[in-house]
């Protein structure tokens, strides 16, 4: 009985694999796509392969193995959900307005030797990425903010989580000593022995494990800063700067559960960093524009213990020891400086730094300027 | 932004736990019932390394919350460091609810690398709770995967 139902349910998987070839192999996609697809097409393959392995072990009639091929067909299960639910969706939902983005993912790929043999992959969705590591990391982005030069330079945070994957391990090394040094601070200093002990040891669990994302998210900006150069920071500060409250001021329970410090926060240690590459005139008016705006609201800064200054050095040194770590291109002086960009011989870090150029002079001019330049990248 | 590079880094380790748990799970006990297994042995030695690695990191892990943080896990994967922490509660459950937590680490890594007949009972079991208790945690993240339903 269980045997017969297993082998349906591994037959049906078979049946779904093969329409979802069907499916991805007629998918009309740009040319950025080509390799995706095709590590796609493996993936389903071997999930073909999976469910026919399973298809003959049933067939060996051992009843102490029904459990174990059970299991098999329920992770082949989750993988053919995810295919349909995501990894298939850059190729199936695939349009021209991609391209600049997957032409951005795809340099900043091949920059890097560690990331050079993923294809790049998009879809339309807040930023965030799925750093899988097995097939190829998930990009995503919101639809207007796509086809814009301006916010290209947010996929380089994104970025900033793949390279913190590749080197895992080393990552999660060098941020221990930190995460130690949090722990000291911001827990009470008397360890209680008694029953509030447990309590004691679940708040430091607590914050450790907060600060775990805290300081990849401040890493991730670190990135954003060192290939994309200032142009991060506008795009960064613009793309949040007014959206919401919560970017300013959370409540300690809001602020507990939070994958991501508040945004004002990040934008603290952002300006830092690019007033001690030089960027004084560029970081001042932009911390002041966060000011300006957490005025209005009525908000003053407060992190309710689970961030004080005295931690700025060695969260400081811990990410420039992250960035030893990843190696993350460094923006070029010339890239920086915002003038004239040419197709032929200077690279996307540029043309996006032209771009907050342009924008924060002639705002009107903007749009006309931008349809030139993605026309001169051939999009 | 949102953090999904979290419950991806952890959804694709766990998932490649439990293919190398299925994969030895199946391996002992078809040497148990004396029946060739079709499966490639090259695939069935990269399924066991995957769990060698993986038990290794885990023995770190424990190691380094016992010994200097009393207790909490700092500088991993919080998903990750759930996993950890619910293997030292239960390694200190009396009675132990599986022959699994009653193994050191060291003896855990040189049972699953046997393939002696007076062994493979012992392996069946410990993957058997192995594989209960990944899938526990891995609810969370199939949920962050494909959400709620």
């Amino acid at each position: 009985m269980t045997r017969d139902f297993l082998e349906r349910r591994n037959n049906d998987l078979i049946r779904d694999l093969s329409v979802l070839l069907q499916m991805v192999n007629n998918a009309q996609i740009t040319g950025e796509l080509r390799s995706y697809r095709a590590k796609i097409l493996q993936h389903c393959e071997s999930l073909k392969r999976s469910a026919s392995l399973n298809l003959a072990y049933l067939k060996l009639a051992q009843p102490t193995i029904l459990k174990d091929v059970l299991s098999r067909t329920q992770l082949i299960t989750q993988e053919v959900r995810l295919l349909s639910s995501l990894r298939v969706i850059p190729i199936l939902r695939s349009t021209a307005r991609d391209r600049l983005c997957l032409n951005t993912i795809s340099w900043l790929h091949n920059t890097h030797t560690e990331t050079s043999n993923y294809p790049p992959a998009v879809i339309s969705s807040n930023c965030a990425i799925r750093p899988f590591l097995d097939i190829a990391p998930i990009y995503m982005f919101p639809e207007l903010e796509m086809s814009s030069l301006l916010y290209q330079p947010l996929l380089f945070h994104e970025f900033g989580h793949l390279l913190y994957r590749c080197h895992e391990q080393e990552m999660d090394a060098l941020i221990r000593d930190l995460l130690y040094a949090v722990d000291e601070l911001l827990t009470p200093a008397s360890q209680r022995n008694d029953r509030f002990a447990e309590h004691q040891t679940s708040q430091r669990q607590e914050i450790a494990d907060t600060w775990y994302a805290w300081i990849q998210e401040l890493f991730c900006d670190a990135v954003g800063f060192t290939i994309g150069g200032p142009s991060f920071l506008y795009a960064f500060s613009h793309f949040l700067g007014i959206r919401d409250i919560g970017n300013y001021y959370r409540e300690v329970d809001v602020l507990r559960y939070s994958s991501h410090p508040v945004t004002w926060l990040r934008i603290r240690f952002l300006a830092r960093r690019l007033q001690a590459a030089g960027f004084d005139d560029i970081a001042k008016p932009v911390q002041a524009e966060w000011q300006k705006v957490a005025r209005m609201m009525g908000i003053s800064e407060d992190y309710h213990g689970f961030y004080d200054e005295s931690l700025d050095a060695m969260i400081d040194r811990t990410i420039e020891d992250m960035l030893t770590e990843t190696s993350p291109r460094q923006f070029l002086s010339e890239e920086a400086n915002g003038q004239d960009w040419n197709p032929k011989a200077d690279s996307l870090i540029r043309l996006f730094n032209c771009a907050w150029h342009v924008f924060t002079k002639d705002f009107a001019y903007y749009r006309k300027w931008e349809d030139k330049q993605i026309k001169q990248l051939g999009f | 932004m949102k953090s999904d590079w979290l419950t991806t880094s952890s959804y694709e380790r766990m998932f490649e736990i439990l293919s190398a748990v299925n994969t030895l799970s199946i391996h002992a006990k078809l040497l148990i019932a004396k029946v060739e297994n079709p499966m490639d042995k090259v695939e069935i030695n990269a399924a066991r390394q995957k769990l060698m690695s993986f038990l290794d990191a885990l023995q770190k892990l424990i190691q380094n919350a016992n010994e200097e943080q009393g207790g909490i896990l700092v500088g991993i994967n919080p998903r990750i460091g759930e996993l950890a922490l619910q293997f030292m509660a239960e390694q200190k459950r009396l009675p132990p609810r599986s022959r699994l937590f009653t193994y050191t680490f060291t003896e855990l890594q040189e049972l699953l690398q046997s393939e002696r007949k007076e062994d493979l009972a012992n392996i069946v079991e410990c993957l058997e709770s192995l594989r209960l208790m990944v899938e526990q945690y891995t609810q969370s993240d199939v949920a962050g995967i494909f959400g709620e339903e």
